[in-house]
């Protein structure tokens, strides 16, 4: 794919191994995963123009080479209802992260402005990953979100490529798999839209070796019938191409 | 692949099929691994060269200094002589005829730099002469049907073709399989893996007519990707048990010293055998047991399960184990449960677990068996037996029932039996096994392997 390529080099061209959330999304969106509308902005006019044609509420998140983790530096707002909120946030986003450069001692750059999206109603939170596996070379990961993983470990691995029967198979090896069947009469979750989103995520890594990590994390799979979204997304790269 | 398979096959093919076979490094001595796979050796109707310096004659056989004396071309030669000297054999066992070599020796890469250094000049004499090699520091092969070519015991002659990553766990292996009487095919150490590894005797294993069941025990591998593959071609021909050592944290250590190579994230592997469509042992006794069942008996069209007990108790336990497993607890037809309330007393249960009660003998046995085989909501079915020794019954009498039920059955499903009460149980136990129905003492893991081979059908049937 030429968009992963031409953004991957610009990104080791100014030194960084991970790409800015909207790249991420750029990438995710050539590969048809379904993500929230987003756009980015410069200045807090732009930031409120582009907020209004995506449609309210909306989340701003700093956009910067220089800070990878961004809830760290402040550089987080979400569920913004309205212009004035945008604009404040906007304010608050870039005076945040001049103070998070003050405090590392580094000269933050922040000519990209912000990435703006559309505040994701919430979902069944799952999480779609991607390690490189010092044997097997890269390996797909799925899980629910939240405690199921960070506390019970509940995660199923399949080498990529695999089928969609294996992508099934690795959502039933989950304990956790009966609440996206539907639990307590909840209805059941959109398998089959997370199964295309982890298929994506496969044929983006055949494509695109020298990803070396990624996260959907989270990843909102909603009532059958009405899909799957990709709310973030991190792509970590390799300093120089390399294939299993 | 076609010719490529062909060639592999052609390749290996020597280690377990000699015609006549070189010891180097032959010993008089008992304290000598050279003594001990001679002496396996000579058991064999195979010619056997014992090649030493000091002797004209070990163990009552004609001795040679040299492989270039012996009068006639070998095409296994066996080494068991310290590792400085091993690379140096290669052009003599290319003269000699062969072109394979079992490295027994150690002193190579599992010691440290110096052997690694050892282990690469005996590569490069291979390639050069041509010679596939299987090891260095392992256990041997050995072909039940043909050979011993290690210093452990000879395997009970059977179907399983089982290839170890670990010599000492591969040849305690084959003691506990011969005391369970579980037979094996082939069985492959292959040591540090210098050159013929897992991955070739996957390939080899899938392409031998003898062996209908593989199973494996790995600790690390290097090439993963190609250890996949293997693993998957091989499973799609027939169902390939793995055990993986090295899986907690404290045991991945232990491996990285114990063979040197990385032992992987626990996940991935775990997630690549199901890739693969393997089925995984989850300890050293289930490794074999599972493999037994696939090769003593048919694979099930489903995970429907029925079971017969003559003690409730037994009955609910073994209710409990499938369950917990994710096998199901069948309902009968009407027509079973109506035929088995005919012949059986009002205390029995027809339902599933079916209770014949203690006085139920070969006649209940042999007709619960046979219902419920030709039950079409059947998919296998698990015999318990619990008390074997009721008012003037035979020991064996449930099994021949057992026996006679699945003889009368027109439908080839899955056997397994559980036979509890010890040695009182043991007469009706052997019975069955030696008619080739698995026979447990325990309902867990009865329940356990008839899990997995419905696991492997379910996979392999609709893939």
């Amino acid at each position: 794919m030429k968009e992963a390529q031409k953004i991957f080099k610009t990104a080791l061209e100014e030194g960084r191994t991970f790409v800015l959330e909207h790249e991420a999304k750029d990438i995710m969106k050539a590969y048809g995963i379904p993500i929230p509308a987003y756009d980015t902005a410069v200045t807090a006019d732009e930031a409120v123009e582009k907020s209004k044609a995506i449609g309210f509420p909306v989340v701003l998140k700093i956009l910067s080479k220089d800070v990878l983790h961004k809830s760290d530096a402040g550089g987080v707002k979400i569920n913004l209802k309205n212009e004035e909120e945008v604009r404040k946030a906007f304010t608050e986003i870039m005076d945040n992260a001049k103070n998070y450069g003050k405090e590392k001692g580094i000269d933050v750059d922040l000519s990209r402005g912000v990435f703006i999206s559309d505040f994701a109603d919430m979902g069944t939170e799952i999480i779609v990953g991607v390690t490189k596996d010092p044997q097997f070379g890269h390996a797909l990961m799925a899980g629910l979100g939240g405690i199921f993983v960070e506390v019970l470990k509940d995660v199923s691995f399949r080498l990529i490529p695999f089928t969609e029967n294996d992508a099934r198979e690795m959502l039933k090896e989950l304990k956790a798999y009966k609440i996206l069947e539907g639990i307590r009469g909840e209805p059941p979750r959109d398998v089959d839209s997370l199964v295309n989103v982890m298929l994506a995520v496969s044929k983006m890594i055949e494509e695109n070796p020298e990803i070396i990590e990624l996260d959907c994390n989270p990843t909102f799979v909603y009532e059958k019938g009405k899909g799957t979204l990709v709310v973030d997304a991190r792509i970590l790269i390799g300093s120089s191409e390399a294939s299993h | 692949m076609n010719g490529s398979d062909a060639d592999l096959f052609k390749d290996i093919n020597p280690f377990f099929n000699p015609q006549r076979i070189a010891l180097i490094g032959a010993s008089a001595d008992y304290r000598k691994l050279g003594n001990s796979i001679l002496m396996n050796l000579l058991a064999s109707e195979i010619e056997i060269f014992p090649i030493t310096h000091s002797r004209d004659h070990v163990l009552g056989t004609k001795a040679y200094p040299n492989l270039s004396t012996i009068p006639e071309p070998v095409d296994l030669v066996i080494v068991a002589v310290g590792a400085k000297y091993c690379a140096s054999l290669m052009p003599e066992i290319k003269k000699a005829g062969a072109r394979n070599a079992v490295i027994i020796s150690g002193g190579f890469s599992e010691t440290g730099a110096e052997g690694a250094v050892l282990e690469k000049e005996l590569i490069i004499a291979a390639k050069e002469s041509d010679i596939r090699i299987i090891g260095p520091n392992c256990v041997g092969v050995s072909n039940s049907r043909l050979f011993n070519g290690t210093f452990t015991m000879m395997p009970e002659r059977g179907n399983i073709a089982f290839v170890s990553q670990s010599g000492a766990l591969g040849g305690m292996t084959i003691y506990t399989t011969r005391s369970k009487r579980i037979g094996m095919s082939k069985f492959a150490s292959v040591g540090n893996s210098a050159d013929v590894g897992i991955v070739e005797m996957l390939d080899y294993f899938r392409q031998d007519s003898k062996s209908t069941v593989i199973a494996a025990y790995i600790e690390g591998v290097n090439k993963g990707r190609e250890l996949f593959e293997a693993l998957q071609r091989a499973a799609s021909k027939k169902p390939v048990v793995v055990l993986k050592g090295g899986r907690s944290e404290a045991g991945g250590r232990a491996t990285q010293s114990h063979t040197g190579s990385l032992a992987g994230s626990t996940k991935v592997f775990d997630g690549m055998l199901r890739q693969a469509g393997c089925v995984t042992a989850p300890t050293l006794d289930t490794l074999f047991e599972i493999c037994k069942l696939f090769d003593y008996q048919p694979l099930p069209r489903g995970r429907r399960i029925g079971i017969i007990s003559n003690t409730g108790g037994a009955g609910v336990l073994a209710t409990d184990a499938a369950s917990d497993l994710g096998l199901e607890i069948t309902i009968f037809e009407q027509k079973t449960r109506h035929e088995l309330s005919q012949v059986l007393p009002p205390m029995a249960s027809v339902r599933n677990p079916i209770d014949v009660v203690a006085s139920g003998g070969r006649r209940e046995y042999r007709i619960a068996t046979e219902l419920l085989l030709n039950d079409s909501n059947v998919d296998m079915l698990l015999v318990i037996c619990a008390v074997p020794t009721f008012a003037g019954m035979t020991q064996t009498e449930h099994a021949a029932g057992t026996l006679e039920g699945v003889r009368m059955a027109s439908i080839d499903k899955p056997v397994v039996g559980v036979w509890l009460a010890g040695d009182v149980g043991k007469p009706g136990k052997d019975l069955l096994e030696m008619n080739r129905i698995p026979c447990f003492d325990d309902p867990s893991l009865a329940a356990l392997c008839m899990m997995r081979i419905a696991e492997y059908a379910e996979t392999h049937q609709n893939p």
